[in-house]
């Protein structure tokens, strides 16, 4: 036997058994987390909202809102998160050195005067301009601070040195939360009786093609574009499934930098967030879980399915790409900062599990599977593929990824049914066939040239501050569709 | 007389329409603060009843939409479950004539409506 | 290689048949959702009877809106869940004497039996959903049996079951807390103390067991009902929990004192002061704002050395409120122009001026 075919076996059984471990993988995490939701959705009927949005027991929130930019909505996202059914909350917008007029228009419809407050630098940050509290006590939930321009990590943290209560909500300022969202948001912290819980995360929805009137989400329609939709396709297996399975380990490695809600107190101990990655919401999390674990304090990291936070997606490949090869970026600077974790059984579930998952299946994921393509075609050329065993391959895999998808679906469907048109599902079906073909390829380029970006080390800290918060949106972009109105 | 019932939930909404025409009102009933103001363009009710938490607009904004822009002086009876200071405060403030909070008695609503007709008289 | 061939072939056609079975499912699913007439047409009978019933003076009134069908739905198990939820919802909806019709009319049809039944069940949340409908109806009579489930190993069922007695009660249905001995979560305490916030009791005798009780959550919530109730009789026992070992036994406690001081407040606050975490001494500080007097200005200014910005921050809140030049005090301070004194007195000085 030559050697080319020893390595073609090599690399076949190889595949192989990669490929059989993901299954396995998604077939737990498919079951696992059905359990978890069923079991949330069980323990969430029982609670009376409307009750306990008016009590004075609950602990207060500070929400944090860094803001880069964003005049063109700006004032209809504050009044969304002024409006929110919670009695002791303050909404901090932190202004991170905005180019355009974002402040100025504040200032104007919010009746705003400066204020001399005492910021307790707990945190190292740039320095803050001005802190702006409303003259009007219909606003005195609010207040905003403008500081020079330093980054999301950078006013997020500015926010959490100027936050009044213990539990702080990062929230990206054009996410639209539901009403009730910060009572479902809290209620994990106050349940526990055991451990702390230190973060909890929630689900990120897609609000593209949605009808939003006056800050408030007023009817949820399925996305026209097919890129859109197979994102939403993608976010139903990643948070109904993916996130809720980890949660139930307590294994959970990332919370959302678009909506999470974090123990102030643990934040700060922690040092806030880190500026020089572009992942600073999965770095935060992991150091915290870090050094919970260091400090030998019993602590959890929940997750709540419920659809609580609504938000644009990429919805062209241009911009997805630059989004997913920031997050492959991110990901891979946090696992690089906490390498030390790595299969140390210190860090419990972690270590142990967590952290190898993520690094195999899913920063080796795009990796091997480009490799693999390579070699693919390497062997082709060289005739040595079965092609009558490849496409029953081929078609196995296809079929498990689309069954997965479609199981998600179902899951949506029978929990939080958030699509309710006609044939809406079919179209979802529909998205979730084309994925491997026109969106998983580009998915997988997008991930290597964020890691060879990351190689190449990117000074992600300039291009942030040039392009700031949201490098998704290139600042040359005019306009890229926002919450649409009608 | 005339009265407007603005109300999203369908039971609460059809319970003060049963009760106020069993009293003998002539009710118009609205479901969002959209329609609510449509409503009250073309009929021009005699009093209102509007909840706070709709679809739309908000019973308050309706009331700020009534009293200062359409520069009419309907009685506005406010409903929430909202018991909060700043509710009431705000309500009032727009030129709200009456706040009840939820849960309200039918028989008490229907009380004070009495109230509003027989001021009308 | 005949047989990996094989192999996949089989897996291949599994995953088909799994394909089928999900489309199946599916396809019920959405069955499910789609408009049922039957249900619909019963569902929209039941709001004609609730409306009926809630509308009008007396409960007969109401009860003649039941039509043929409204009565043929109800021998269906999940036609009077239904009806079970839409009563519970309507009872919540609406005070005075239509809730008593409600009632009346949840009694009428032997809804209480479906209720009573649940509790019997094996899965916990069935049992805590029949726990939630008696208590929202005020079915007291199964009293016995809820108060027994208040101890249940299942949380939700316990919590229910603690709402419950409380609903049915008010201040004497919290004997449970004399016998429960797992933890009550805080957000089981929220909804607790809104349940109580129109009850009056009038005596608080009770509150002094509970708080010397080895169940830690018990004390918590006795110092928050002794808060809420504004009761001083307890004083000396809410005092003695600041030696608790527990924080939020300590910090409950301080939320107490600031609201209810008395002359030796001040003293049994600090006996331990130095040791304590940042946040008790955060509260101490601030809650002189409202208890203090010129006698703690030295040990708030001893304070403003803390290397804590924010507890330095606080007790010069504290001293703006108590020293007898206000915030001229502020001036005569050494640090006064240093950082980050010169900030914080800043702050305190110009929001008093606004």
């Amino acid at each position: 036997m030559n050697w080319q075919a020893l390595f073609f076996e090599f690399f076949l059984y190889g595949i192989l058994f990669y490929s059989f471990m993901v299954v396995l993988l998604y077939l737990f995490i498919g079951t696992y987390s059905t359990v978890e939701l069923r079991k949330y959705l069980r323990t969430n009927s029982f609670a009376d909202w409307s009750v306990l949005a008016a009590s004075e027991h609950l602990p207060g929130i500070s929400i944090l809102a860094p803001a880069y930019n964003e005049s063109a909505n700006i004032i209809e996202n504050v009044r969304s998160m002024l409006s929110l059914n919670y009695n002791n909350l303050e909404v901090i917008i932190i202004n991170d050195g905005s180019k355009d007029n974002t402040l100025e228009k504040l200032i104007a419809e919010y009746d705003l005067q400066q204020t001399a407050t005492f910021i307790n630098e707990q945190i190292p940050t740039k320095k803050v301009r001005g802190v702006y509290k409303s003259r009007n006590p219909v606003y005195d939930k609010l207040i905003v601070v403008d500081k020079e321009n330093g980054g999301k990590s950078d006013a997020l943290n500015v926010g959490v040195n100027l936050a009044k209560y213990g539990y702080v909500v990062c929230l990206d300022v054009d996410c639209i939360l539901e009403q009730d969202a910060l009572l479902k948001m809290i209620k994990p912290f106050l349940e526990e009786t055991k451990v702390r819980v230190i973060a909890s995360g929630g689900v990120i929805r897609i609000a593209n093609n949605c009808k939003i009137e006056n800050g408030r989400l007023v009817t949820i329609n399925l996305p026209k574009k097919i890129l859109e939709r197979i994102q939403i396709v993608e976010y139903i297996r990643a948070f109904l499934l993916g996130r809720m399975a980890w949660s139930r380990m307590n294994g959970l490695l990332l919370i959302s930098g678009a909506f999470g809600a974090f123990d102030k107190e643990i934040v700060i101990k922690c040092g806030g967030y880190n500026y020089k990655t572009v992942g600073e919401d999965i770095e935060l999390i992991v150091r915290m879980r870090r050094y919970m674990a260091e400090h030998k304090l019993p602590y959890k990291v929940t997750f709540i399915p419920d659809p609580l936070c609504w938000t644009e997606v990429p919805g062209d490949y241009k911009v997805l790409g630059a989004q997913r090869n920031r997050w492959t970026r991110g990901t891979v600077e946090t696992m690089y900062m906490h390498k030390g974790i790595f299969l140390n059984p210190r860090y419990g579930l972690l270590g142990m599990v967590s952290y190898p998952y993520w690094y195999f299946f899913e920063f080796l994921a795009p990796i091997i599977e480009f490799i693999g393509l390579i070699f693919f075609f390497v062997f082709a050329y060289l005739g040595l593929v079965q092609w009558g065993f490849f496409f029953i391959l081929l078609g196995c895999i296809l079929s498990f990824g689309f069954l997965y998808s479609v199981f998600a679906i179902l899951v949506e469907v029978l929990t939080f049914n958030q699509y309710k048109g006609k044939y809406d599902i079919f179209k979802l079906f529909l998205a979730a066939f084309l994925e491997p073909f026109i969106f998983h390829p580009y998915i997988v380029w997008s991930a290597i040239r964020g890691n060879m970006d990351y190689i190449r080390k990117k000074n992600s800290w300039g291009e942030m501050t040039r392009r700031g918060l949201n490098p998704s949106k290139p600042a040359t972009s005019v306009s890229i569709p926002r919450l649409t109105k009608q | 007389m005339t009265v407007l019932v603005a109300e999203d939930d369908m039971i609460m909404l059809k319970t003060i329409e049963v009760r106020l025409k069993k009293d003998g009102y002539h009710v118009i009933t609205a479901q969002d603060g959209k329609e609510a103001l449509k409503q009250i363009e073309l009929q021009s009710p005699d009093l209102i009843i509007t909840d706070i938490m709709m679809p739309f607009l908000s019973g308050l904004e309706i009331v700020g939409a009534v009293k200062n822009k359409g520069g009419k002086d309907t009685p506005i009876i406010v409903l929430s479950t909202m018991g909060q200071e700043n509710v009431v405060l705000e309500a009032f403030k727009l030129g709200a004539d009456d706040f009840i909070t939820k849960p309200f008695s039918p028989k008490e609503l229907s009380m004070r409506v009495q109230r509003y007709a027989q001021k009308l008289d | 290689m005949r047989d990996f061939y094989l192999f996949t072939v089989i897996i291949y056609s599994l995953l088909i048949l799994l394909f089928l079975l999900f489309v199946l499912i599916l396809y019920f699913a959405i069955h499910r959702e789609e408009s049922d007439l039957d249900k619909i047409a019963w569902q929209h009978s039941v709001a004609v009877v609730i409306v009926g019933v809630v509308a009008s003076e007396e409960v007969e009134d109401g009860l003649e809106a039941m039509t043929y069908e409204f009565e043929k739905g109800l021998d269906k198990a999940g036609y009077r869940n239904y009806m079970i939820d839409e009563l519970i919802k309507a009872k919540a909806a609406f005070s005075g004497s239509s809730t008593s019709h409600l009632k009346s009319l949840y009694g009428r049809l032997n809804l209480d039996i479906d209720s009573f039944r649940k509790l019997h069940s094996l899965k916990w949340h069935i049992k805590a959903k029949g726990i939630r409908e008696l208590g929202a109806m005020e079915q007291t009579r199964y009293r016995k049996e809820i108060f027994w489930l208040a101890n249940d190993k299942h949380e939700l069922v316990r919590n229910e079951a603690q709402g419950a007695m409380v609903s049915f009660f008010g201040w004497s249905g919290l004997s449970f807390l004399d016998v429960i001995e797992h933890q009550m979560s805080q957000w089981h305490q929220v909804q607790l103390l809104d349940k109580l916030k129109y009850v009056k009791p009038d005596t608080f005798e009770e509150l002094i067991p509970w708080l010397e009780s080895s169940n830690v959550s018990v004390i918590v919530f006795a110092i928050k009902l002794a808060t809420l109730y504004n009761c001083h009789d307890v004083y000396q026992n809410v005092a003695k929990c600041l030696q608790s070992s527990n924080n939020q036994v300590k910090l409950c406690a301080l939320e107490y004192l600031r609201l209810m001081p008395q002359a030796d407040t001040f003293d049994q606050m600090i006996s331990n002061y130095y040791a304590e975490s940042t946040v008790y001494k955060l509260a101490v500080i601030s809650s002189l704002k409202d208890i203090g007097s010129e006698n703690e200005i030295t040990f708030l200014v001893n304070e403003l050395n803390d290397p804590n910005n924010d507890i330095k921050a606080a007790a010069a809140g504290s001293i703006s409120v108590l020293h007898p030049l206000g915030n001229g005090f502020f001036k005569t301070y050494l640090f006064a122009t240093a950082h980050p004194w010169k900030e914080i007195f800043f702050q305190i000085t110009n929001k008093h001026i606004a």
